[in-house]
């Protein structure tokens, strides 16, 4: 999957910019506040459908425009199964909502969009995977298994259009007369089926992520601490109900294959048909009691406290000190250095996730990072993206040190709103 | 010479009030109320208006009888709750109807949709609506007690609402309800699209779907 071509109209400080992408690398550089960021931005939400670091579309809109206007050619030809080109199109009116066609076809649904080409960012705000509010590792883990699953985003979507009404019943509860018992019944039930299909991808993806984490953990820090990557499940009957900020808390073994354990677990990308429909039954027997156990707690804050909306995934890095084995939660007590090769261990995973499940490296966008990282996980990053053939778009304000690490990028420099490509003019 | 056209004052004074000219009442007023109408906006509303205005006299007239009798003459059936001119409605009069067979939807279109279909011979209970906590629609907005009413000679009720999110939720509110009658209840669900909306559903698939029904 290679970006070949990227059209920009009025999208933030580009009024207009036209691209081509020939090669596998890519060296953004310009100065602060050009564009670089909102260059990778535009790549990232004709892939996804969203921006990943604006909260509404219309922000992307160029100031005093009317829309923006965004084209990418796709070269597809070494993806499996693919047809020979991909042209994505997204169209923003101020006024309206957004338009996406493929190939000159309207696509009506964001969960149609995804998966056409995937997309991996990393920049500095990527620390938040370590250090931030469990909703930040739901939405990276949403995000991921959206991009490799087809039907996982309209699953989740299900499970929170059943959940609005779950809590719009339960706010209601007050005033409700008498039903109120059976009509919870009901909407329980439907929470619980549609949340079984999201939990067992959820474990599925976890679990094949914690391989990719562990592994590249390990070659960063040369094997001297291990990476614990745990499932903290919040439609589990023994879930932590307390303070999540404990850095330690109860490892929940819910007897499903997702407890801690840094041997690789065989994966085959599609789980055996038979085992799947147990495994199911039993998620929903136990998303079924945590419901109910929690349902007074649930009335009297008028909301649904149990589910996997409020899971987690918990890191904690263990060490050998003095002949003991001392684990600690990376969140709380891993340092600054140490977070950093964490959340570069868990994009790196990201990356390997996506090219084995769909058999096509995804794009990978690197914004003011490489230059963040120290020689050694700078050049550990650039060789695995080369390994798994990334095409690769790095932003930075200087190119000396990174041109240490690329073999022959193509360098643009970008100037307010404006693209150059130095190399192209030489040739 | 002069050459000076002076306009009349009261000219100038309405020029000088309403900056837009203004349409006639009557005209306005069909505009206002012709807006009112789903997917009619201010553009549309006008073409419509002044199409109206073009045409003679007995048609418009035709057209203002319409819509008043579909107030006066259509009621809602005592029995089944659609929407019909007779009360009850033909359908439930209708002797060769099976009276042991009772199809439940959402809203009289989606009774209608299938009767399109001709496969189906039984009787029909129309909620009014779906379970919507987020609308505050409950069992009691719904038309649920009179369906548990009409269960005598009941032996089987087919439950056809939509298969979204509320409509599920409903059938299976109605199912949970009627596990301690002696009926047998199915749920229609073959070849009907996750999210779809009866209405809007072909003959071939509807039809289907009703054959398919699967007891719950
Ligand atoms: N909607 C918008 N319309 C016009 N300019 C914008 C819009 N949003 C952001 N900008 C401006 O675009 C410039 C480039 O931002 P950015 O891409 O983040 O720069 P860089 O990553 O190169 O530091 C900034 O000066 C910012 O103020
Ligand atoms: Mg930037
Ligand atoms: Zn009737």
């Amino acid at each position: 999957m290679k970006l070949t071509h990227l059209v920009l109209r009025n999208f933030r400080n580009y009024t207009q910019c036209d691209i081509g992408f020939p090669q596998r690398v890519n060296l953004i550089l310009g100065g602060n506040a050009q564009g670089k960021t909102s260059l990778l931005e535009a790549i990232y939400f004709l892939c996804t459908a969203a921006s990943h670091r604006a909260y509404a579309v219309s922000e992307l809109i160029q100031y005093n425009a009317a829309g923006f206007y965004l084209k990418g050619c796709l070269d597809v030809t070494e993806d499996p199964g693919a047809a020979d080109a991909l042209c994505l199109e997204a169209t923003k009116v101020a006024t309206g909502p957004f338009t996406l066609k493929k190939n000159g076809v309207l696509e009506p649904k964001r969960s149609g969009w995804l998966g056409q080409c995937n997309v991996v960012c990393f920049s500095p705000e990527s620390l938040a995977l370590v250090k931030g509010a469990p909703g930040e590792r739901r939405r990276f883990l949403d995000a991921l298994l959206s991009q490799v699953d087809s039907r996982y985003l309209a699953d989740l979507q299900q499970y929170r259009s059943v959940l609005k009404q779950r809590n719009a019943l339960l706010k209601a509860f007050g005033r409700a007369r008498g039903h109120g018992t059976a009509q919870l019944d009901v909407w329980d039930e439907l929470l619980v089926e549609a949340g079984t299909a999201v939990i067992l991808k959820r474990i599925q993806g976890l679990q094949h992520l914690r391989q990719y984490a562990l592994q590249k953990h390990k070659a960063l820090t040369g094997g001297r601490e291990q990476l614990r990557l745990t499932y903290r499940p919040a439609w589990h009957p023994q879930r932590e109900t307390g303070s999540r900020l404990g850095a330690v808390g109860r490892a929940v073994d819910i007897g499903l294959p997702i407890s801690t354990s840094s041997e690789t677990v065989s994966y085959s990308a599609q789980p055996p048909r038979s085992t799947g429909e147990g495994k199911a039954a039993e998620v929903q027997e136990l998303f079924r009691d945590t419901l109910r156990a929690a349902r007074e707690t649930d009335r009297r804050r008028g909301t649904t406290t149990a589910g996997l909306h409020r899971d987690d995934f918990q890191l904690d890095l263990e060490t050998e000190r003095e002949g003991f084995r001392v684990r600690e939660g990376a969140r709380a007590y891993g340092s600054q250095g140490q977070q950093r090769t964490l959340a570069l261990a868990l994009k790196l995973a990201e990356v390997e996730l996506i090219r084995e499940r769909t058999g096509s490296a995804p794009l990978v966008l690197l914004d003011d990072v490489v230059s963040e990282l120290d020689d050694k996980r700078a050049a550990f990053l650039l060789d695995v993206l080369e390994q798994v053939c990334a095409q690769t778009f790095i932003t930075a304000t200087q190119q000396e040190r990174l041109l240490r690490h690329l073999d022959a990028p193509c360098v643009f420099m970008v100037e307010n709103g404006h693209v150059f490509c130095p190399g192209a003019s030489v040739r | 010479m002069a050459t000076n056209v002076i306009a009349p004052t009261h000219v100038i004074e309405r020029l000088a009030n309403n900056k837009k000219m203004e349409y006639p009442r009557p005209l306005a007023q069909l505009i206002t109320q012709l807006q009112k109408l789903p997917t009619i906006g201010q553009k549309t509303a006008q073409r419509l208006a002044f199409f109206m205005l073009k045409l003679p006299e007995p048609e418009t007239a035709q057209i203002a009888k319409a819509i008043a009798e579909v107030k006066r003459l259509l009621s809602y059936c005592n029995v089944c709750g659609a929407i019909t001119d007779a009360n009850p409605c033909h359908i439930c009069t209708n002797s060769r109807r099976d009276k042991q067979v009772i199809c439940v939807v959402e809203e009289s279109d989606d009774l209608w949709a299938i009767e399109r279909t001709n496969g189906y011979k039984g009787l029909y209970h129309v909620l009014g609506g779906v379970l919507s906590p987020l609308d505050g629609v409950g069992p009691d907005e719904l038309r649920i007690n009179s369906l548990f009413q009409r269960l005598n000679d009941v032996k089987e009720i087919i439950l056809a609402t939509n298969l979204t999110t509320e409509g599920q939720a409903t059938a299976l509110y109605l199912t949970q309800h009627l596990e301690t009658f002696d009926i047998t209840v199915s749920r229609i669900a073959y070849g009907i699209p996750f999210g779809g909306d009866l209405e809007y559903i072909d003959e071939v698939t509807l039809a289907k779907a009703l054959e398919g029904r699967r007891e719950v």
